[in-house]
């Protein structure tokens, strides 16, 4: 899948996760949105298992900090 | 195919456009927000869409009231595992049982000093009810096989920690607690024998689970099935280990939109809302096929047939319904006639004619038969579930009349009455001998109203009905029926004061207090416990805090009744005035007129709108309760 498919499917994502309809730029990181904290983010690792039906370790879910590094972990699993 | 239970089956699916329609309420008539979020959260969302509906009401609280006519509702929660995923979720689904929840949760790790400390949020709180959600983790039931000592000593520290939690709350004030059964995991050491075995994680928590409902048994306290719920899905669904380790979650994900909606039908019917009337199709709901075209032979309701069976269990899940106190109705779309004669004539149908309260067999639209079905029992739309297995009858109800339920069924008729118990609509924290009795008095009062359309005269109408009235304290017998009585009775209810079991305690055991409660008598058999009143000093005079009567009674003239009754006692305590109070909500409108009605005058309004009317009790009156029938005064 290429990052940018998968940058506009994150779009509706994060909308569903934290209600906000957010500009998604690879530098779009962990507290910049008001509902991305930590719980927030579990939440959005959820939305993520369940969209593009892959699986997350704890480690892909800490080191995933930024739309960048989302991209790269969902890419990596994707088909 | 979506699970009944996670996906909420029973519920219409979530519209497509969830996002342009969380929008539009959020941009539109702000007088409007609070419909349009509980039609919106009428619909089976998934656990981020709750959240979104909760943001919503989180906002509208923050910039002033809960969106009505969202109710407000504080709910304290006490719970081991952290609160953050579960609170979204249970105030979004709130709004779908018409509150606007607000949570105050114990931090993580806090849950047993939330209890106790008399400063914590939850317990300066003034919470409405508090959930203590305990989970296996927090209660150290470690599985112990074979060593029974240990097993005894991990099983009564486990039931401490509860009534730790329990007391300190009570001790602090709180109200009514909501506790959970505890879930247990599925990994299990022993296979089978777990059960068998002392100490072994089954046991255990099946021993914890019967002693906590023991303890709750007696008291105000409300359970919370989680163990039962967790059952129905499947253990290995409810706990999500690796969710567990990763945020300290005790229920997984995909499960919180059903625990919600589970909790909440306790908060519902902790405050009088579940709904009390099923009204019922008949054709290929009922029975198999259609009466008018199959013929009486054509339709299948015969065991040997496993269609026809099929719909004797729904026949049998109505009889069960009726016979815990839901009132059953039919509204049909045949000739009256041509229904009635299955029930006269069909060797193997369950029902009868009089398990109904109203039978409406006719061709008006439906909305119109339900409304008419609930002004003949004097009950409100939102009391209402409404089973069809045609969509476009449910779709036409649903948009006339949005306050009624309407179950979306499966295909198969043999899976219908699991829908129904599933949608939960009938959910109860007590049952008394009233409720196994209430079809019956609706179905006698369904009577009552068709001899009053026959007789005319409302005043011969009344005299042949041969009531007597008979008045007493509240006393332990009546407690829990009046606090039924308070928290359900919306239309003649004065001040629409809700009060729990205890609070009614309390004003039984306080002698400054008067309380009144009445049954009425006559041809058609007890109504059980209809009036209910409650007089607290306001100096030399008494104000009339509740005042309420079962629908059942209404136009029956009870109200001069319970005015001679109150009088008498007035006299005889020497109190000179009553001070009637008329609290008006969308509901009561129907004794906006009752105290100048009954010759009170007015005092004037206090700025909440409250009406005030006094009564000088050495004033003559004259107010025979019923016509030439006697009046029996037992308190």
């Amino acid at each position: 899948m290429l990052a940018s498919e998968i940058e506009a499917r994150l779009h509706d994502l994060f909308e569903e996760v934290f209600d906000e309809d957010a500009v998604i730029t690879p530098d779009l990181a962990i507290g910049d949105l008001e509902g991305w904290d930590s719980i927030g983010h579990i939440n959005l690792a959820l939305a993520i298992e369940r969209a593009f039906e892959i699986k997350l370790s704890p480690d892909e879910i800490s080191g995933m900090h930024d739309v960048a590094a989302i991209t790269s972990v969902i890419a990596g699993k994707a088909v | 195919m979506p699970n009944l239970y996670t996906d909420l089956a029973w519920l219409p699916r979530a519209p497509a456009d969830f996002s342009e329609r969380l929008k539009a309420c959020r941009n539109g008539d702000a007088a409007e927000l609070g419909i349009a979020l509980r039609q919106l959260a009428g619909h089976a969302l998934d656990a981020g869409q709750l959240g979104r509906v909760a943001n919503a009401i989180k906002a509208a609280c923050v910039r002033g009231t809960p969106p009505a006519p969202l109710a407000p509702f504080r709910l304290g929660l006490i719970a081991s595992a952290t609160t953050s995923f579960m609170a979204p979720a249970i105030i979004g689904t709130g709004a779908r049982h018409g509150f606007a929840i607000e949570v105050i949760a114990a931090d993580y790790g806090q849950h047993i000093q939330a209890a106790i400390d008399p400063t914590s949020p939850i317990n300066r709180g003034a919470c409405d009810a508090v959930l203590v959600a305990i989970d296996h983790h927090a209660l150290n039931l470690a599985s112990t096989p074979g060593d029974p000592a240990a097993a005894d000593a991990a099983l009564d520290a486990a039931l401490r920690q509860v009534d730790l939690i329990r007391d300190g709350l009570k001790r602090n004030g709180s109200p009514t607690l909501i506790v959970q059964t505890v879930a247990r995991p599925p990994e299990l050491l022993l296979g089978s024998f777990d059960y068998l075995a002392h100490g072994a994680m089954r046991q255990q928590i099946d021993r914890f689970n019967r002693e906590l409902a023991a303890r709750l048994t007696d008291s105000t306290d409300r359970l919370l099935d989680v163990a039962g719920l967790a059952e129905t899905v499947g253990l290995g669904a409810w706990h999500d280990p690796a969710l567990w380790h990763l945020a300290k979650a005790s229920v997984a994900q995909p499960m919180l939109p059903l625990y919600a909606e589970w909790l909440c039908r306790v908060v519902a019917a902790i405050q009088g809302k579940s709904r009390k009337l099923l009204v019922t199709d008949l054709d290929n709901t009922v029975w198999g096929g259609i009466i008018g075209d199959d013929g009486l032979n054509g339709i299948r309701t015969a065991q040997g047939d496993p269609t026809g069976e099929a719909f004797l269990a729904y026949q049998r899940m109505l009889l069960d319904l009726r016979a815990r106190g839901v009132v059953l109705a039919v509204s049909s779309k045949n000739d009256d006639a041509t229904a009635r004669k299955v029930f006269h004539k069909h060797p193997d149908i369950l029902l009868r004619e009089d398990h109904f309260a109203v039978f409406q067999a006719n061709w008006n639209d439906k909305a119109s038969n339900i409304r008419a079905i609930c002004e003949t029992l004097s009950l409100g739309l939102d009391a209402v579930v409404f089973v069809d297995d045609n969509p476009v009858e449910r779709g036409q109800v649903r948009a006339a009349l949005p306050q009624v339920a309407v179950p979306e069924l499966p295909a198969d008729p043999a899976l219908v009455p699991r829908t129904v118990l599933a949608a939960g609509y009938f959910e109860t924290v007590s049952l008394s001998a009233e409720d196994r009795q209430r079809a019956d008095y609706y179905s006698a009062n369904a009577r009552r109203v068709a001899l009053e359309e026959t007789s005319g005269n409302i005043d011969d109408y009344l005299d042949s009905l041969n009531m007597v009235a008979t008045f007493a304290a509240f006393d332990d017998q009546s407690r829990l029926r009046v606090t039924q009585l308070i928290n359900k009775t919306n239309q003649f209810n004065l001040t629409t004061r809700r009060y729990t079991e205890e609070e009614v305690a309390a004003v039984i055991a306080d002698p400054t207090c008067l309380t009144l409660q009445g049954r009425v008598t006559d041809i058609f058999g007890d109504n059980g416990i209809i009036t209910a009143l409650i007089c607290r000093p306001a100096g030399a005079d008494w104000e009339i805090d509740t005042w309420l009567m079962s629908c059942r009674v209404l136009g029956r003239r009870v109200e001069s009744a319970v005015l001679a009754q109150l009088i008498e006692k007035a006299r005889t305590r020497g109190i000179a005035r009553l001070i009637g109070l008329y609290r008006p909500t969308e509901r009561n409108g129907i004794v906006r007129d009752l105290y100048p009605g009954l010759g009170f005058t007015a005092l004037g309004s206090d700025a909440d709108g409250t009406e005030r009317w006094a009564f000088d009790t050495a004033f003559p009156h004259a107010f025979s309760p019923f016509r030439g029938e006697s009046l029996v005064d037992a308190g």
